[in-house]
């Protein structure tokens, strides 16, 4: 299958209606920077995948993707934009495939363009990935890539049967069933350790049991049944229950008992604290009563002087303007012989003999009044003394009274614990009755000993069978366990195996694929020196695709940029050439001879003549018209496979348009020879 | 090896008419481009190859004429069975650099016919094209895996089971056994 027509309207860079025939042999076209090359090999592939690889889907800038660039944005109406394809199908019919930015139209299917039964995951985009040959791609997925991508390349492009997707099942597969033995296995160990728990108990149990065989069960019952106040018909159970709860209350009346002997030995010095605080108490009681009366008597001696200061002060006032009246007249003086006061006609001597009369009772007032003051405040603070000694006194007698009642309390609260205790409140009667108790406590418990050998007789055989059925718990679970290593096993070997299946193939496909790769090496020449060019491929868990020329040189390492693009278009033209899903024989290459020298450009139009000369349709842009010219020339328009040089241009405010379409003649087959 | 031989072999048979000129000269031709192949030792050939080249024109002339576009594909092939060293290389990518009249190529230490065909590439179709895949790698695991059992590895192949059946009939295949 071939591409014999594209109409594109609206897309990248042509906004008019533009149709490029291509020829079924090869197709140059040419033209400056921003006439449309690119456009038309995208084109290409966007009417094949409805994509474009060169832009990954995640290249945002701005909020802007390639999806809002790829028709062209004018406003006009979209109906108009889109992309129609003619094929030149091998049974002589034509195809036709259109797409318009709602997607892709018309009855030609994907299946035309690859083999249905061998070709690879994602064919499209495996067919485009190694149809059209791109600048970038050159760089990108050839010789600069890593090599891991380099190998990724290759090994989706030749179309293997896709066993990755079984690898991966298998390896989920291995990882569920490891994990669940894993988790089996922690589970069996904690029932391996009860397992071993009653193996142990078991022991101890049988132990115990053995020594029931010794004792007089009957004679064991009557006895503590009176210990324990129970009938002796009780089943052995519950004797030992009530044994068991006589010997508590003997252990806690132990205890008791010993706390009484303790607090009667304390008590020994209560009587004498009793005494010194009865004494005190009495004695506290005189001085209170003694304090009370001087208090009395502080308190009458401070309210009569209350009393006189209140006097003294009613006459402060009268004094205060009789003191007034005496400045007022002092200041006057006698008026025409009267006194300025009352008008009475008076002798100077006796008008000052009066005056100082007046302030000598002021005086004398000023003073009695400063005595009565001081008197009172003194009074006052000896009552407040009394007061307070009083108080003291009484808070003394308080707590004097309180310790008292204290211990009497202590000394009551002994004799109700002895007496509740049934002993006498003394040491003896009570080391007695603790040595009674421990007696048999003693007893009791040497019971409990014997009566639970009794008891073990009767468990042994039910936990025997606990670890019976423990074991057999177990002994199922490491089977399950078995099986679930044997089953991860088995998923491990078909992981490791769909690995190993994957490739070997692709290496016998790289050892297959070799002498093409060489021989477009060779032919390329892209070094003096080194003439040929070896792959590696190596790892075990990823895959990984290296060249080497020389003495294990590597050429990414070494190689000029064009070199490296010269080798990159070695390896993408040997892929291309070896895809045998792929029924589209188009070769698309984009401005491939970027950073290359004429030598290395004129050898590598000899390539493409040779890939013509296959039958294969060769399309090519380029800048250069004087490279356009030569590959015209050198690409052979024969009669086998015509051939048309297209050239593009740009029309400001229309974009990109055609400019010219020429058919390269047919060269006359011979010349010289025939002749 | 008798070099002009297989290359006359190997033009022929990738559709060149052929005709010696000389002992050792031969001309070839076919619809789109025309040559000689010369043979020589190599200092005859750095001494003369423009000569020869030349004399190829100039013979030629009225034939090329006819068709202009013909007479830019015209090749100049010089063949040495010597092997050369550092300075003579230098001179060879020199003489193959020089695009004045004809695509010159010089192919120098040639003892194998591979080293012919090489020297032909530039205008011979690819040689070494194969054909890749074919093979049935699923079948091919299967058939590995066949120590497994049955029942898993049909499982394991068949990818519309779902993981959980695909679990179970590991794990039951595993018990049957």
């Amino acid at each position: 299958m071939k591409l014999s027509k594209l109409e594109l309207t609206g897309f990248r860079g042509f906004r008019d209606v533009a149709t490029i025939p291509f020829a079924s042999g090869f197709t140059v076209i040419t033209g400056r920077n921003g006439s449309g090359k690119s456009s038309i090999c995208d084109a290409i592939e966007y009417v094949i995948n409805g994509q474009l690889s060169r832009f990954a889907p995640s290249d945002v800038e701005g909020g802007e993707r390639i999806a809002d660039y790829l028709w062209w944005r004018d406003g006009s109406d979209p109906s108009n934009r889109r992309i129609r394809a003619l094929f030149q199908l091998d049974d002589g019919k034509t195809g036709e495939r259109v797409v318009t930015p709602s997607g892709i139209k018309g009855d030609f299917k994907d299946e035309l363009f690859y083999d249905s039964a061998s070709h690879p995951p994602d064919p499209l985009s495996r067919l485009c990935q190694t149809a059209l040959i791109r600048d970038e791609s050159i760089v990108r997925l050839s010789t600069d890539i890593p090599e891991a991508d380099r190998f990724e390349l290759f090994y989706k492009a030749i179309g293997l049967s896709d066993l990755s997707a079984l690898e991966r099942r298998a390896h989920k597969l291995f990882d569920r069933l490891r994990e669940s033995a894993k988790n089996l296995e922690n589970e069996y160990r904690i029932r391996r350790e009860r397992v071993a728990q009653l193996i142990s108990e078991v022991s101890e149990t049988r132990i115990m049991a053995s020594k029931s065989s010794r004792l007089d069960l009957s004679g064991i019952q009557r006895r503590f049944a009176v210990l324990a106040n129970v009938s002796p018909d009780l089943p052995v159970h519950q004797l030992t229950t009530a044994v068991q709860r006589v010997a508590t209350e003997q252990r806690l009346r132990a205890q008791r008992l010993e706390r009484l002997r303790v607090d009667l030995a304390q008590s020994e010095t209560w009587t004498e604290q009793m005494a010194t605080l009865e004494n005190a108490s009495k004695s506290l009681h005189g001085k209170i009563e003694a304090a009370q009366t001087s208090l009395k008597e502080s308190g009458r001696l401070r309210d009569q002087s209350i009393e006189r200061l209140r006097a003294a002060q009613a006459r402060n006032q009268i004094l205060a303007s009789l003191a007034q009246l005496r400045e007022h007249g002092a200041r006057l003086g006698l008026q025409d012989g009267r006194c300025p006061l009352c008008g009475s006609t008076v002798p100077d001597s006796d008008f000052e003999a009066h005056l100082a009369e007046i302030q000598k009772n002021i005086d004398q007032h000023n003073q009695d009044l400063s005595l009565l003051s001081a008197e009172e405040a003194s009074r006052t603070v000896d009552y407040s003394r009394s007061a307070s000694e009083l108080e003291s006194l009484n808070r003394e007698y308080r707590r004097t009274a309180a310790e008292l009642e204290t211990l009497e309390g202590n000394a009551h609260l002994l004799e109700d614990t002895a007496r509740n205790l049934g002993v006498g409140l003394n040491t003896a009667s009570i080391a007695a009755a603790i040595k009674d108790c421990q007696s048999k406590t003693n007893e009791l418990e040497e019971g409990l000993a014997e009566l639970e050998a009794f008891a073990a007789f009767g468990r042994v055989s039910e936990v025997d069978k606990q670890k019976v059925l423990a074991e057999v718990d177990v002994e199922s679970m490491a089977k399950q366990i078995e099986r679930l290593s044997a089953a991860a096993q088995n998923a491990k070997i078909a992981e490791d195996t769909a690995r190993r299946v994957s490739w070997e193939a692709v290496d016998d496909c790289m050892a297959a694929l070799s002498p093409l790769l060489s021989e477009l090496y060779f032919r390329l020449k892209p070094h003096v020196d080194y003439s040929e060019v070896r792959y590696r491929m190596r790892g075990d868990v990823k895959r990984f695709l290296s060249f080497a020329v020389g003495n294990d040189i590597n050429p990414r390492f070494t190689f000029s940029s064009g070199q490296r693009r010269a080798l990159g278009l070695a390896f993408l033209l040997a892929v291309h050439l070896s895809r045998p899903w792929c029924k589209l024989t188009t070769l698309v290459l984009d401005d491939p001879v970027q950073h290359i020298d004429d030598y290395r450009a004129l050898r590598f139009a000899e390539v493409l003549s040779s890939i013509r000369q296959m039958g294969h349709q060769v399309i090519c842009t380029v800048e250069d018209p004087e490279l356009a010219d030569l590959l015209c020339r050198r690409l052979r328009s024969t009669s086998l496979g015509d051939a048309v040089r297209v050239e593009l241009e740009y029309e400001p405010g229309t974009g990109a348009r055609v400019k010219e379409v020429r058919t390269i003649a047919p060269l006359p087959e011979r010349l010289l020879l025939s002749a | 090896m008798r070099i002009l031989e297989e290359a006359r072999n190997i033009l022929e048979s990738n559709g060149y008419f052929v005709s010696p000129v000389s002992e050792n000269t031969l001309e070839f031709e076919d619809e789109t481009l025309v040559g000689f192949v010369s043979e020589a030792p190599l200092t005859e050939i750095v001494e003369s190859w423009s000569t020869q080249q030349d004399q190829f024109i100039k013979d030629k002339a009225s034939y090329l004429r006819k068709s202009s576009l013909k007479s830019w594909n015209l090749y100049s092939v010089f063949l040495s069975s010597d092997p050369g060293d550092d300075r003579t290389r230098k001179t060879v990518s020199r003489i193959e650099e020089d695009f004045r009249a004809t695509r010159k190529i010089v192919q120098i230490g040639i003892t194998t016919p591979n080293d012919v065909m090489h020297a032909l590439y530039p205008f011979i179709p690819i040689q070494n094209v194969v054909t890749l895949g074919g093979d049935d790698l699923k079948q091919k695991l299967r058939s590995r895996l066949s120590m497994l059992p049955q029942d898993a590895l049909s499982a394991l192949m068949d990818q519309k089971i779902d993981e959980r059946s695909l679990l179970r009939a590991f794990q039951e295949a595993h018990e049957i056994k």
